[in-house]
């Protein structure tokens, strides 16, 4: 049986710290599969006035110099290397192909606007559509080069990292994928490539899922400093959020096209995927979500805090439900968490409620979402926003994250006998295109498989990721708004979360960052 | 129906390869269970994990500085139990540089590393950490051991470094757009006298087991038991000069000639006394304590560049070599004069650089640049471009004026400088210290 329950994920052995060793991290490692071996091991470590200068004093059986460790290091160290034998991709002759994609990074993505999204939707023309689909056909390798190119930049040592080099591969592939499909011209063609552009969206609870581990053993490692490691998962979400929505935009034009071909919009229509939303229904909707994935730790519901809603009822504004339900989520989550951990032994009455203010103005809307949950400190305060986590506190959210039910670590990156990379498209019916989509919670009934965003929202409380601030704040960020948050510790956090009301900044608005 | 879905079948196959997973201890296999999966993936993040640690351990090291009086130190403590305690050390100090090297290449730019000639330099590094790793396992505890040891472990770790710098050279050249000058200066500065280091120490250890075990004239307590040995520098300079004469004679077909002079009477000008005129033989005067391989690459560098230029601009003259040599204060002074008409001004300034930086040479050039990159102009003879900058690296590395471990700052400097007299020819004069 696998001894994986000894691991020790507090990591740190502080004695080391304290002795002045700040780069050792101690962690207690238990190798099942070297059972057979012996455990006899040259004692080296005793010095004599000839060693050098070590640390070796710090060392004990455990660690990385034990006999047990060293084979299994000097066995595997290859690995290392730029060209892991299972990619297709990562060859020598990679280097020299990259040229391809020098070219394609010094061209400038075109900016959507939503003047753009929704001036499409208005009316539909079978122009209209080809136009959509041909420039997303060109966007999509442009926005893709450059995040790989973000990738090629950074050092080696990061992104040979399990996780990023998975997503280098994945974003190589569909990089060439795309830039070899020819110019639209028909209908025909628009329905193949929509395929293609689910089938892709296909990946990415993938690509998202390795994006958030990769920053995760890196933080353990501390090899990224932690304003550069920001920067780095800020622009890639950030960019991953462009290119879905682009991806998601054209996907329902071309299906509303084909169901109702003559549709005329309304003149304020903002495009198939905002969705006119009214606050108080949706904090709720969420907040229902959230008080059943924690009832594994507080049985009794109807104890839960309550969600008490206050200022303007009637608040109501277009947006992306599936945006709005993963940011609400996240803080609504923290705040119940916190609350529950601070007073769910305590008391045995109801919790203290949770006190959401609705903010209606002309241009924004502001929620207040203040809980009584024991606040953090101010030092927690001014790193809860980065994705970078001390290593003790990342090593639990990647052990939780290695707990996600289906979690694939293992992409099929299906090449051609020739080798050129393609987007395998299953048999997808024309209705089933959205099923990746965040389009899909507008059917709840038809729903078959989740959405990257459903699955994280619906995750089980113990799997704490510690990743929802700072992934919040990027979509926020992405709508040109803002995400702050104030504590008063010992007492409880409030959290600021403010969106631009999309329809009165059509005009101005550009939208995307690519 | 079934042969057509057969068929399709057999055609999908035919068209779609999906990769096999081999860096995964387990398979991936059927569904797992959460647990199993769970499991599974700690599994795999633990060695993944593991793997990077000693290359953070062994870097952090602190190394002793390289001088002279160590080595000489090692060669005088020299005795079956010490060469035993060499032996460990020596594997714990080139695991130390090997790791530092390895984490200097992942710090480049991913792409750089991709780099077909850039990764091969980086994979032999991780290939004699692992067998480093693997020896740090069972250190020798007999002169047997030791021997196979040092014939193994130490000789494959030399001989598999040999090659590594053409390469290297030609991988900076393709990624020049990648990283700033100064970028890949720092990085080859840094790299080119690690594995000075790194060689020195290897090549240590081998003469030290070559002489306690008879190969080599053994003398208990004697200063030249490693590699430094005291050396008869004409026929150092005799042994390299002719074999680049072999190498002209198969390319050009032609030999340069060459005179070695010298001060047969040492002066000792240090001194306020009296010069002595101490009758000492030829032999004697002429011997230095150096070590003969760094001698042999500096020379051949420097005669590869003095007799091609007298072959290209058809020089009848010798090239005259001048040696001055002193016991107290102790150096060796060496002087190479050629009159192959010099080096234009403009090159001279980048005569150190590495071979990327780029500039004129046209054809009539008589002093065509030494740091010409491989493919460009081709030919072994100028050498893959990283000559005189390693020249000059030989040299500082125990010559420098960074205080050794007793905080003394040597008061003589050695020194590689060339002075060039465009349109007559050129003067390298080295310079080096000993003890």
């Amino acid at each position: 049986m696998l001894r994986a329950s000894k691991v020790n994920f507090s990591g740190l052995n502080r004695r080391s710290i304290g002795s002045g060793a700040p780069f050792l991290r101690r962690i207690n490692l238990v190798m099942p599969f070297d059972r057979s071996m012996s455990s006899t091991r040259h004692n080296w470590s005793s010095s004599t006035d000839y060693s050098p200068i070590t640390a070796h004093s710090y060392i004990n059986n455990d660690d990385i110099l034990s006999t047990i460790s060293k084979r299994e290091i000097a066995k595997h160290l290859k690995n290392l290397g730029p060209f892991p034998s299972y990619s297709n991709l990562l060859n020598p002759q990679h280097f020299y192909q990259n040229e391809v994609l020098m070219e394609y990074s010094k061209k400038d993505p075109h900016p959507v606007s939503l003047r753009q999204l929704a001036g499409y939707g208005r009316s539909l023309t079978k122009q209209k559509i080809l136009n959509s689909a041909n420039f997303v056909r060109i966007e999509l390798p442009i926005r893709l080069a450059m995040r790989i190119r973000d990738l090629q930049i950074l050092p080696f040592g990061i992104v040979n990292n399990f996780h990023l080099a998975q997503i280098y591969e994945s974003y190589y592939h569909s990089f060439n994928a795309f830039r070899k499909i020819p110019q639209i011209k028909t209908l025909d063609q628009n329905d193949k490539f929509c395929e293609t552009l689910s089938a892709l969206l296909d990946d990415h609870f993938f690509n998202l899922s390795h994006l958030m581990m990769g920053a995760l053993e890196v933080s353990i490692l501390t090899n990224l400093g932690r304003e550069e490691l920001d920067n780095f998962m800020s622009s890639m979400i950030r960019s991953r959020i462009s290119r879905r929505v682009i991806v998601e935009e054209h996907l329902s034009l071309s299906e509303n096209y084909r169901s109702n071909p003559y549709a005329v919009k309304p003149p304020h229509f903002l495009g198939e995927i905002f969705q006119d939303c009214n606050a108080a229904k949706h904090f709720n909707i969420v907040a229902d979500t959230v008080k059943n994935s924690m009832i594994p730790i507080f049985p009794k519901k109807e104890n839960m805090p309550d969600l008490e809603i206050e200022g303007d009822l009637s608040t109501s504004f277009p947006f992306m439900v599936p945006h709005l339900h993963y940011m609400l989520g996240e803080i609504l989550r923290n705040s119940y968490e916190a609350t529950i951990k601070t007073h769910g032994k305590m008391t045995t009455k109801k919790l203290p409620p949770i006190k959401v203010t609705l903010i209606n103005l002309d241009k924004n809307v502001i929620f207040r979402i203040s809980d009584q949950g024991g606040g953090i400190s101010h030092d927690h305060l001014k790193t809860v926003w980065s994705f970078r986590k001390d290593p003790a506190g990342a090593r639990r959210s990647l052990a939780n994250f290695h707990r996600i039910p289906g979690l694939q670590l293992y992409s099929d990156l299906k090449v051609t006998a020739a080798g050129s990379s393609i987007v395998e498209t299953n048999n997808h019916t024309r209705h089933k295109l959205l099923h990746q989509t965040s389009l899909n919670d507008l059917e709840p009934t038809t729903k078959t498989k989740k959405s990257t965003l459903d699955s994280l929202i619906d995750r089980p409380y113990e799997n704490k990721l510690d990743l929802g601030l700072p992934m919040c704040k990027v979509y926020a960020d992405y709508w040109n708004g803002d995400l702050t948050m104030n504590s008063l510790e010992g007492y409880g956090s409030d959290t600021s979360l403010t969106l631009r009301k999309l329809g009165y900044h059509s005009n101005v608005l550009q939208l995307d960052r690519a | 129906m079934i042969r057509t879905s057969m068929a399709s079948r057999i055609a999908r196959l035919a068209q779609l390869r999906v990769r096999s997973a081999s860096l995964r201890l387990a398979d991936i296999g059927p569904a797992l269970s959460n647990k199993e999966q769970q499991e599974k993936f700690l599994q795999e993040y633990k060695i993944r994990s593991l793997l990077e640690r000693p290359i953070y351990y062994y870097a952090e090291k602190q190394l002793p500085k390289f001088s002279f009086q160590r080595l000489y130190d090692q060669s005088q403590k020299l005795s079956s139990t010490f060469i035993l305690q060499n032996a460990h050390e020596t594997v714990e100090h080139l695991l130390a540089y090997n790791a530092r090297r390895l984490k200097q290449f992942r710090n480049l730019p991913y792409l750089v590393v991709l780099n077909p000639s850039i990764s091969e330099s980086y994979n032999t590094y991780l290939k004699t950490m692992s067998s480093l790793i693997t020896a740090s396992l069972n250190p020798p505890t007999t002169l047997e051991e030791n021997d196979k040891f040092s014939q193994e472990v130490i000789a494959n770790f030399i001989e598999v470094h040999a090659d590594t710098l053409p390469s290297l050279s030609k991988g900076f050249q393709e990624v020049l757009d990648l990283l700033s000058v100064d970028q890949i200066k720092d990085f080859l500065d840094e790299h080119l006298r690690e594995r000075i280091s790194m060689r020195l120490i290897a090549h240590q250890h081998m003469e030290l087991t070559r002489a306690i075990n008879g190969v080599t004239p053994f003398v208990p307590g004697g200063k030249y038991n490693g590699v430094i040995k005291l050396l008869h520098i004409p026929d150092v300079i005799k042994k390299n000069a002719d074999e680049v004469n072999d190498i002209f004679l198969l390319k050009y077909d032609q030999s340069v000639q060459y005179n070695i002079d010298t001060n047969l009477y040492p002066i000792n000008y240090w001194s306020r006394s009296e010069p002595e005129l101490r009758n000492r033989s030829e032999h004697d005067a002429l011997t230095f304590a150096y070590i003969e391989y760094h001698l042999d690459y500096i020379l051949k560098e420097i005669f590869k560049n003095s007799f091609r230029a007298h072959i290209e601009n058809h020089v009848e003259d010798p090239v005259q070599i001048t040696i001055s040599i002193s016991e107290t204060p102790s150096y060796l002074e060496l002087r190479i004069r050629d009159k192959g008409k010099g080096v234009d001004p403009k090159v001279l300034r980048h005569i150190f650089d590495y071979s990327f930086t780029t500039f004129e040479s046209n054809e009539g050039d008589a002093y065509k640049t030494l740091n010409v990159p491989p493919g460009l102009a081709g030919n072994v003879v100028a050498g893959m471009g990283y000559g005189l900058p390693l020249s000059k690296n030989y040299v500082e590395i125990f010559n420098d004026t960074i205080p050794d471990e007793d905080g003394i700052i040597p008061t003589t400097k050695g020194s590689l400088t060339i002075q060039s007299y465009f349109g007559w020819g050129t003067d390298v004069y080295i310079k080096t210290v000993g003890h």
